[in-house]
């Protein structure tokens, strides 16, 4: 009995099915906020599975040099790390599906594996300008990795536990140190940007440039799996950050759920707004404002948290 | 970056205006659209007034318009056809025609689904 | 002016004094020269009396002789057309380039289309026929038909007698000495990468953009080396718009021909066409009417802000800044309805007739228009704003596309471009026409030299249009719109500058008494601006590249070009020529059950 209700958490309900669903209604959301943003329509509700089941459909062309079994394995490896990582975060206020000691180290690992999945279509697709792009990709990387670990983590360092549900939970138990950790919620708020590779930050990806990046050569179902898991880790992120710097919560699950709705779709807002509201920055000038202003900002935050633990908390 | 007076996103006063405003576009389907009377289109042709005097022909850049008298000097009866395939709706037969028997109206709505549909008898 | 160049001329050289003269406000003609001749008096006036600004070389068919004309002018702003000509049994010619540089694509053009050998020319791709084209087809000659070239095949089918096969060692007319220039010009860089460089070659990669690509809204083909994200090379390949304009407009009526030469470009259409008409106005005798002029004002405007507001989306597109784009093409749908309202046309508004206009602006359409300019003055001054101080795109657009003050003049650019690097050129200025010499214009200059200085110039320029528009319509004078034009043009030569949206538009109109044109040579003003284009990408980052190519805003216009297939083991590094590529692509669909041979060509 427990292992099927193990399944189905897993599977269905926080787990796999209610990320599809949730993925495809955030993709819908964003691309009618960033159209009306500027002036357009925006498409129907349907369209984003419209264009999954319209991908699915149509043939796939694998180029003769690029090595056949990477390409086919490399999207799902990606959807699978999401729907592992989506499995930790809470959705209905304090708990999450599953938790242990250490699952905000494995959440955000499974995170860099879309990045990695990017970097590798790239690579084994033989294309040159599969190649910039995920030359391109690894180098954001490089950028924005340390800054977001840095300001996921210094929330723990506060709260002593290292679970994103028990973040959760303690910083819902004393909302006001949520106050304390506003440089890292900036910056984590702007390495997710980086982090999901939207404008301004989506060198790797620059239509205008490098037609499209890593993916240049994927079409068809493998590209259908590849935005899905995109979808999917927008999902992931958002969450994510609402679960540790908007810990906000009322007690009772049902609100505590209607709650999560309404932070993941603010936060989707704003990130909306951004993406809308800049120009793409060049690689190296994303290396340098990373470098220049997001990592000390977090260094920062740590330093500040460790002081506190020290001073107020011993 | 630090040489001018940067402010990041501050186009989001006009993107948050758009938001609330209605949208500059219309839906394909369903939306309204009309053209102007005075955009051009395809030509009427008046045969009562027409002299055969051939300036329309001549003077077409694409030679898409032919007018033909049916039947005699005295009678005249006279036809014309148009490829709206090579017509370019530049208007300039309307303009060389001296008794103003060709008049630019704003009907667009002139695709056919084979190609010799496209050659219509004015 | 004119006469003070005249009277130098016929003192340096006395056996010229009566082949030069002044032929209209600003512009000296000099007769036909011989080659020797024409070297030492072009030589002279660019070193002596300093007309280092070279315009234009046009090639002509002179029966038995191709004639070539060159424009250059200096600081004064006077354009000195020298003749000289060559036998089309040995069609051989000195190069400029060591002069002007700018004439280098003009004398690749001369090769392809006239199939004149210039001695001299660096190396390069052909321009602007295809790379298959064949060998001894030179379509701007006069006996050269168009109705004998079979497009599908690439094969000329006339009888075999046609034009002479380049190379015939005939007796040159005059036994001279070709000397090559002093200052020998630098080799261009290699021609389309024939021959499938593949990835990796000592740490630089080489990446084509275009001919298709979603940065370019025409195809043009630019293949960057890259170390990389640096771009250590570049090499500029155009040529692929190119419709035989031209020699179209030779076979048709001068009122026929308005229509065609209005198609060369979209977005300048109206700029053409006001050369066109002033060129043959000119040549007849006839003065338009005053009212006919200041509508051609207002609607020349009214273009410069259609062009340069679609330039700003497309800027905001290349960096990524979509909404930049979309609220700028919502102002642009404003000025295109005030268009279709008063040519009857969003793109190509047909309001030029030979004489004048063939629209008149009444009371309501005056309102409208007010309206729209007073909506557009605050959404340009907020463009203005975001442009000068969002900071992501002032990060991407300033220090990119470098063409300081003396590169412009160097590479003979023009329109925007030169006047972002500080150089006060502007047509409208230097030699007004029309009703600009009743309404004064302020140029728009700025100092950074780089896009971000093109951007400013241009949303400023939208400001100044705007200022003239309004003060055009308040100073509307009655009248006729037409005056009458014969329709036979009596014999003579034209040329015409007016200023079009990307800078100066030339025309060259020669007539011979009939009512069809002689020769019609269109200089568009992006030609020129294409010279320092590789000069500007190299150096810079592969993500400027497409911004650099937008930001001189190109109108390209040229032909097709061979495929080098890559890969394919048993084709790679093999140029396929028109037949053997629709067999390939032939072979390729029937493997997967489409049978194309039912397409018809």
């Amino acid at each position: 009995m427990t292992i099927l209700i193990i399944l189905l958490k897993i599977l269905v309900f926080p787990g796999f099915l209610f990320l599809s669903v949730y993925s495809f209604v955030l993709q819908y959301l964003d691309r009618k906020l960033y159209a009306r943003l500027q002036s357009r329509q925006g498409p129907p509700w349907y369209q984003p599975l419209a264009d999954f089941f319209k991908l699915i459909g149509k043939e796939t062309l694998i180029p003769a040099e690029a090595n056949q079994a990477m390409f086919k394995v490399v999207p799902v490896f990606c959807l699978a790390a999401m729907a592992a990582a989506f499995i930790y975060i809470p959705v209905w206020g304090r708990t999450a599906a599953f938790s242990f000691e250490g699952d905000v180290i494995v959440v955000l690992y499974f995170l860099a594996v879309p990045s990695l999945a990017s970097f590798l279509a790239g690579w084994y697709s033989r294309s040159l300008y599969a190649t910039v792009g995920s030359t391109r990709v690894l180098t954001q990387m490089f950028a924005y990795e340390v800054p977001m670990f840095l300001a996921l983590l210094a929330p723990t360092l506060l709260s002593g536990t290292w679970s994103v549900a028990g973040n959760t939970a303690y910083y819902a138990a004393h909302p006001l140190l949520v106050l304390v950790n506003l440089p890292a919620l900036l910056v984590t708020l702007v390495a997710a940007q980086c982090k999901l590779e939207r404008t301004p930050f989506d060198a790797p990806e620059a239509e205008t440039e490098i037609v499209s990046g890593p993916l240049v050569e994927y079409g068809g179902r493998y590209l259908a799996f590849f935005s899905f898991s995109r979808d999917c880790e927008l999902t992931v992120v958002i969450s994510l950050f609402a679960a540790m710097f908007l810990p906000f919560s009322t007690g009772t699950a049902w609100a505590d759920f209607v709650l999560y709705f309404v932070k993941t779709l603010a936060v989707l807002f704003v990130l909306c707004l951004a993406r809308a509201a800049t120009a793409r920055l060049r690689i190296n000038q994303i290396v340098s404002f990373c470098w220049k202003y997001l990592a000390p900002a977090a260094m920062l935050q740590v330093i500040l948290n460790l002081v506190l633990r020290e001073v107020f908390f011993k | 970056m630090s040489l001018f007076k940067s402010k990041p996103g501050s186009i989001s006063g006009a993107a948050l205006h758009s938001l609330f405003s209605r949208p500059a576009t219309i839906s394909y389907l369903g939306g309204k659209y009309s053209l102007d009377d005075r955009c051009r289109g395809l030509i009427r042709y008046d045969p009562t007034a027409c002299v055969a005097c051939g300036l329309c022909m001549k003077d077409c850049p694409t030679g898409a318009i032919r007018v033909v008298n049916q039947g005699t000097r005295e009678a005249k009866e006279m036809h014309a056809w148009l490829d709206t395939g090579k017509c370019i709706f530049c208007g300039q037969c309307a303009d060389s025609c001296a008794k103003k028997c060709i008049v630019c109206t704003s009907e667009s709505d002139l695709s056919r689904f084979q190609h010799e549909g496209l050659t219509i008898e004015l | 002016m004119e006469n003070e160049l005249v009277t130098a001329i016929a003192a340096q050289f006395p056996e010229l004094a009566d082949k030069v003269r002044v032929t209209a406000p600003l512009r000296v003609a000099v007769d036909m020269l011989p080659q020797g001749k024409f070297r030492q008096v072009i030589r002279w006036l660019h070193d002596e009396k300093k007309l280092t600004r070279g315009h234009n070389v046009i090639g002509t068919d002179e029966g038995e002789n191709l004639g070539f004309v060159y424009l250059i002018s200096g600081a004064d702003n006077v354009i000195v057309s020298l003749r000289t000509f060559a036998p089309k049994s040995d069609p051989r010619v000195q190069s400029m380039t060591g002069l002007y540089k700018s004439f280098i694509l003009f004398e690749r053009e001369l090769c392809d289309l006239f199939g004149a050998r210039v001695i001299g020319l660096p190396a390069g791709p052909h321009y602007p026929l295809p790379d298959n084209w064949p060998k001894d087809q030179w379509p701007l000659r006069k006996e050269w038909n168009p109705d004998s070239f079979d497009r599908t095949t690439m094969e000329y089918k006339a009888d075999p007698a046609g034009p002479a096969a380049a190379g015939q060692p005939a007796a040159p007319e005059e036994p001279e000495e070709f000397e090559l220039p002093d200052e020998v010009p630098e080799p261009q860089a290699e021609s389309a990468p024939a021959g499938g460089r593949t990835h990796e070659t000592e740490n630089l990669v080489t990446v084509p953009i275009g001919p298709q690509h979603p940065s370019l809204d025409e195809p043009g083909s630019f293949t960057i080396t890259l170390e990389g994200e640096k771009v250590e090379g570049a090499v500029i390949g155009i040529g692929y718009n190119h419709r035989g304009l031209e020699k179209a407009c030779e076979s048709r009526t001068y009122i026929q021909d308005l229509y065609i030469i209005e198609r060369v470009c979209g977005i300048c259409s109206h700029a053409h066409t006001t050369a066109y008409c002033m060129g043959v106005e000119q040549l007849s005798g006839v003065e338009i009417p005053a009212r006919a002029q200041y509508i051609r004002l207002i609607v020349a405007e009214l273009e410069r802000l259609h062009s340069h507001l679609l330039w700003l989306g497309v800027a905001g597109h290349e960096i990524g800044f979509d909404t930049l784009f979309m609220l700028s093409w919502r102002d642009r749908e404003r000025v295109l309805d005030i268009l279709t309202l008063l040519g009857g046309n969003r793109i190509n508004y047909g309001v030029n007739c030979l004489g004048g206009v063939r629209r008149d602006i009444g009371d309501d359409l005056k309102q409208e228009m007010r309206k729209t300019m007073d909506y557009l003055e605050s959404e340009i001054r907020y463009f203005l704003n975001v442009a000068a101080t969002e900071s992501t795109l002032v990060a991407r657009l300033s220090g990119v596309g470098v063409l300081s003050r003396e590169d412009c003049l160097l590479y003979g650019a023009t329109g925007p471009v030169s006047r972002a690097a500080g150089l006060a050129e502007d047509v409208r200025v230097i030699e007004p026409y029309g009703a600009y010499r009743d309404i004064a214009v302020n140029v728009i200059t700025d100092d950074h030299a780089d896009v971000f200085g093109r951007t400013l110039v241009r949303l400023k320029e939208m400001l100044e249009s705007i200022r003239l528009i309004r003060e055009a319509l308040d100073k509307l004078p009655d009248g006729p719109l037409t005056a009458r034009v014969p329709r036979r043009i009596p014999a003579g030569e034209a040329i015409i500058r007016v200023e079009a949206p990307r800078g100066e538009d030339i025309h060259y109109i020669r007539s011979n008494g009939t009512d069809k044109p002689d020769r019609i040579r269109v200089r568009a003003p992006s030609e020129c601006n294409w010279h320092g284009m590789q000069h500007m990408l190299e150096g810079g980052y592969l993500s400027d590249v497409p911004i650099t190519i937008a930001a001189i805003d190109p109108c390209y216009s040229c032909t097709d070009r061979a495929i080098v297939l890559r890969g394919d083991s048993r084709l790679a590094g093999q140029a396929l020529d028109w037949k053997e590529l629709r067999a390939y692509s032939q072979k390729w669909y029937k493997g997967r059950g489409i049978d194309p041979s039912q397409i018809k060509a």
